[in-house]
């Protein structure tokens, strides 16, 4: 029996119609077997298939979990690292270290952004093109690359390394997700509330700030919150930028610690107080990352919820 | 596709368009700039610091910078000014540090008298300084417990130092970014920095373990040198050619340092005194290419990756192979005897090279019957001529403890106390700091 | 709102000025536009120009020498290339087969109450960072292999002639079958993409003339999604070549290639090579400057698979990137 999804259409109600059709159901009915049994073991090889990408991910969380819990203590954030041999130690300067760093990061890309998808929104030509063109570019290059033309750039010249040149390591990374998610979000905002609000005789920036912006924010946050939770587990970039330190520093000229660097160092060394202080850094990283990529797609479902 | 069509962003597009060649000069522009600063290559003294640089760093309370009572040193009293310059938090300082301090008033007032003669160990006058250090793997357990344990007797000098391998810790201190380095592997006493000529004083003494991790073994598997030469260049890849109480198939997997390191430079010179034949020359350094195995960062990735692994032996500092309880060799000696890695065999072993200098540093193979061949000294490279006087007062008291009263800490945590010569030459050595116009320190 | 103006001339005035003000918005905005493109050649200039010392020392030869040896000055990609192909094209291997069939398996026959949740799930799991997954990689899978999957490997009679010599712990195999875990459910969020682009009418015209959910995988949306599926493998490969922190820490760091060749063997891609060595090399040497070579080629991989992947993204027009 030939399939017959390749059978040609039935042009009109003649009487080849009706035979065509008797034609159909005759075979459909004969290989309904077959086609059934077929389709059986393929929705269970696949359903193998889910269930094979499912376990390995799963197991990867509940191990972190499991393991990094027995680290975790209100002396794991309150204390700095300690040698080991002597007991005591935490991770209070890489926590804070981290919310600095990712901080001016922020500080420094979410404006930068916001401005780039604007300009990206309002003009079409070939520096348009550009622009969105380099942003593709960006996204996709390994974030080593950028450690390192901070590296030269920034610490090489002034011969140290700074938490400012890891923010500006981080800040580069999270651009072009906040571009596009911000260029997205912004083109949600309908055509007719622009005009609206230009044809009431406001510049083009109010009409930005107040219907455009303030239209999208769920959006913005999305993306912004998504680029952030991208940017918190970063580590290439920071080694060759922040370095890591055994002290609290707030200083952002300084070499600074940071929650990837310790889960890099200490969970490749071979003492068992800095591996569990590793796992604990793990976990608190990656419970970091699932609440902020929780919370930005809890707003964008809001969000189509909303314009519903 | 928003578009808005008004008079009033018409009228901008309008300009912008005409003047659309000022944007294309000032992305051109941009792009000439951006060029501009990519193409200028950071200068050979620019510090070159790897992201390894806090594997390990040790630090210890810091001291406030603005007290310098110390009493009895003429020159503490100008020193007060330049000590809060030394704003060094990690192994990682600008060169401000030192290069600033030149604008201080304490060349003028240092004391040339030697009123500050080094006190011997219980001398806690120091004026007060927040010191930076990075170099080798191997002295980095001591290290920390020793700078910990002087912090505690003189809370005005606090160390920072960041364990990245004896290599990076020479171009670090070389390029003048870091109070001091430490190596296993000294410098040609001729070399000179961007501060001028090197001291180079010898700090710590310990063996080198082959620590294994191969249940089959037992606790301390003997082995021979031409064994260990021929386990990583891969000729033997089997424990049961070493011990039959290991069942045929079970593989060796050596592990190697894959950074550049000092503790490579002793192991790999020990190999080929051995075995010339398996291990030649060519492969004598501190980063050779070494033909068989996996290779680990630093001391500590090494004995990481022999924790993890399964059949895996590698070569790391005795404390290190002690505190991740790892099993360890009993290697044969010169003598013949198989001898544990120890307080006293890495004694008898620098006990055998009498005459140590920092251009005659290896001390590979000794002879004795309780040697243990796989030792080394370490070293830490100051410059000569301290640009801070008071940081290299307290530098240089703080040498003086550690290789005295600081041995202490030695044999607690498995490194050998250095013999009295060599506390001699070191001592002697750091008599010769000098300010930075030439007068003596101490 | 205009009641001080009454004459048009007035008006003329008062727009004028407000158009005025309106022009340090858009110079705002050329200005961060120019910003970003600026930082962007930046960083692509000062990776290649610090190559530059490696490029005229050895040439083109470069790109396949298989020498890294410090002690000689002797360095070439050969090794690294090597290395950054065969992890990548095992996590491929895996990942794109189980990625589209789970997308498939979620998109045509799972119930919505289901696969949704499930889709949300491993999109979330997606967001782990890397160095934690590398992190579980070393402590729970390396063991695992060793003991269990790599001797297993050398059983299976046609495809243990990939597995000779012995399993060492870190090698090569281990690197790209976690990398594969790390890009599988961004296969499946991007496929289950192409596959929703295809338009429902057409499935349902092919249940009407009574196929099974297979036959309209099969025969309907694949085919219709197949611009789509290419740009997804070609995303997840970029992913891919791009991904350094986990793979160094599974590789086992050797910059040589072991004979015989062999999957179990301990490697090195370009981006751990960098990672590890950095540090020990002095700015302005010949090694340093081979390092950003190395740079330049992982740099002209990913530009070359990303853009390539992106512009079929671009043209497809049911696709829309999550």
């Amino acid at each position: 029996m030939t399939d017959l999804l390749e059978a040609p259409a039935p042009s009109g109600k003649d009487a080849s119609y009706y035979e065509r059709r008797e034609l159909i159901q005759t075979s459909a009915r004969a290989t309904l077997k077959r086609r059934r049994s077929i389709a059986l073991t393929i929705r269970i090889t696949f359903g193998l298939c889910m269930v094979l990408v499912l376990i390995p991910l799963v197991a990867l969380v509940v191990y972190v979990t499991k393991r990094g819990i027995g680290a975790i203590s209100v002396g794991f954030f309150t204390h700095i690292p300690t040698p080991p041999g002597i007991p005591g130690g935490g991770i209070s300067n890489a926590i804070v270290g981290s919310l600095i760093v990712n901080g001016l990061a922020l500080a420094i890309a979410i404006p930068l952004g916001l401005l780039v998808a604007l300009f990206l929104i309002e003009r079409s030509g070939p520096v348009a093109n550009i622009v969105r063109f380099g942003a593709d570019v960006l996204s996709g290059l390994p974030s080593i690359l950028i450690g390192l033309f901070i590296y030269a750039q920034f610490v090489v010249r002034n011969h140290h390394f700074s938490a400012y040149s890891g923010s500006l390591a981080l800040a580069v990374l999270m651009l072009p997700i906040m571009i596009r998610g911000d260029e997205e979000a912004m083109r949600t905002v309908p055509n007719e509330l622009w005009e609206a609000g230009l044809a009431l005789g406001a510049r083009q920036s109010r009409v930005v700030r107040s219907v455009v912006v303030r239209g999208s924010i769920p959006g913005l946050i999305t993306a912004n919150l998504l680029a952030l939770a991208r940017a918190i587990g970063e580590t290439a970039p920071l080694l060759f930028t922040v370095a890591g330190s055994q002290l609290f520093s707030t200083s952002l000229s300084q070499p600074i610690n940071a929650v990837p660097i310790v889960i890099f160092q200490d969970g490749t060394s071979a003492f068992k107080e800095l591996q569990q202080d590793a796992w604990g850094a793990a976990f608190v990283l990656m419970a970091a990352v699932l609440v902020l990529s929780i919370i930005g797609r809890m707003v964008a479902a809001r969000l189509t919820n909303n314009s519903r | 596709m928003f578009n808005p069509v008004t008079p009033e962003v018409t009228e901008v597009k309008s300009r912008f368009a005409a003047k659309r060649w000022i944007v294309v000069t000032m992305i051109v522009a941009g792009g000439l700039v951006a060029a501009a600063c990519g193409s200028s290559t950071p200068s050979a003294s620019g510090k070159n610091k790897s992201h390894k640089s806090a594997a390990g760093t040790t630090s210890t309370t810091s001291s406030s910078t603005t007290s310098t009572t110390a009493a009895g040193a003429t020159t503490t009293t100008a020193g007060s000014t330049t000590a809060t310059t030394a704003k060094s938090t990690t192994a990682t300082t600008a060169k401000s540090t030192t290069a600033t301090t030149a604008k201080s008033t304490t060349a003028t007032t240092a004391a040339a008298s030697g009123s500050n003669a080094l006190g011997g160990s219980n001398d806690f006058n120091t004026p007060a300084a927040k010191l930076t250090g990075a170099g080798s793997t191997f002295d980095q357990p001591l290290f920390e417990r020793q700078f910990y344990d002087y912090n505690k007797d003189n809370a005005k000098v606090s160390v920072t130092y960041a364990s990245v391998g004896s290599g990076a810790g020479e171009t670090d201190i070389l390029g003048n970014t870091v109070n001091f380095g430490a190596s296993d592997v000294p410098e040609p006493s001729a070399t000179t920095g961007s501060g001028g000529a090197i001291l180079q004083i010898p700090v710590v003494l310990g063996g080198i373990a082959m620590a294994y991790n191969e249940p089959c073994l037992g606790n301390h598997v003997h082995l021979t040198g031409t064994q260990i030469a021929q386990i990583y260049s891969g000729k033997i890849t089997d424990w049961n050619a070493i011990s039959s109480s290991c069942p045929s198939g079970s593989s060796i997997e050596p592990v190697y340092r894959a950074d550049s390191s000092g503790t490579s430079n002793a192991f790999t010179h020990y190999l080929t005194s051995v075995d010339a034949g398996d291990w030649p020359s060519s492969l004598d350094g501190k980063q050779p290419a070494f033909p068989h195995g996996e290779g680990g960062n630093g001391n500590a990735g090494v004995a990481g990756d022999v924790q993890n692994g399964q059949g895996t032996i590698g070569y790391v500092e005795l404390a290190y192979a002690l505190q991740s309880s790892l099993d360890y060799a009993a290697v044969q000696n010169s003598a013949g005897a198989f001898v544990l890695p120890s307080l006293a065999s890495v004694t008898a072993d620098a006990a055998a090279f009498p005459n140590v200098t920092a251009d005659n540093y290896l001390i590979v193979n000794g002879s004795g019957a309780g040697a243990y061949p796989i030792s080394t000294y370490s070293w830490i490279i100051v410059y000569q001529k301290q640009a801070n006087t008071s940081n290299g007062i307290a530098l240089g008291k703080m040498l003086n403890w550690m290789v005295n009263a600081g041995q202490a800490d030695a044999s607690a945590i498995g490194y050998a106390p250095l013999p009295s010569n060599i506390v001699a030459l070191a001592d002697s050595t750091i008599n010769q700091m000098q300010n930075s116009s030439g007068a003596a320190l101490f | 709102m205009s009641d001080t103006a009454t004459t048009p001339r007035q008006l003329l005035e008062q727009r004028r000025s407000s158009r005025s003000k309106g022009r340090g918005y858009a110079l705002l905005l050329w200005g961060s536009a120019i910003l970003f493109v600026v930082v962007l050649a930046g960083i692509l200039q000062g990776i290649i120009s610090q190559s530059g010392q490696a490029w005229g020392h050895f040439g083109l030869g470069f790109l396949w020498s298989t020498s890294f040896n410090t002690v000689t000055n002797q360095y070439g990609a050969g090794t690294f290339i090597l290395g950054t192909l065969t992890v990548t094209l095992i996590a491929m291997l895996i990942a794109v087969p189980i990625g589209l069939a789970t997308a498939s398996f979620l998109t045509e026959m799972c119930p919505r109450r289901i696969a949704t949740p499930l889709g949300v799930g491993i999109d979330l799991i997606a967001a782990i960072p890397s160095i934690v997954v590398g992190l579980w990689g070393l402590y729970v899978m390396q063991p695992v292999f060793l003991r269990d999957v790599e001797p297993f490997m050398k059983d299976i009679p046609v495809v243990n002639i990939l597995f000779k010599g012995n399993p060492e712990g870190p090698s090569l195999f281990l690197a790209g079958f976690v990398l594969s875990i790390m890009i599988v459910p961004t296969m499946v969020a991007l496929s289950r993409t192409a596959l929703a682009g295809v338009g429902n009418s057409d499935r349902e015209a092919a249940i009407a003339l009574g196929a099974t959910p297979w036959q309209v995988i099969r025969k309907v949306v694949v085919p219709g999604a197949n611009s789509g599926i290419l740009a997804a493998a070609t995303l997840a490969l970029g992913r891919a070549v791009g991904e350094t922190i986990a793979v160094t820490l599974l590789i086992g760091n050797a910059s040589r290639i072991s004979h015989p060749l062999s999957l179990l063997n301990p490697g090195a891609t370009l981006g751990s090579v960098i990672v590890l060595n950095f540090g020990d090399s002095l700015p302005g040497t010949l090694y340093r400057s081979s390092l950003m070579a190395l740079a330049v080629v992982l740099l002209v991989f990913t530009l070359v698979v990303n853009i390539g992947g992106r512009m079929m993204v671009r043209r497809n027009r049911n696709f829309r990137l999550p």
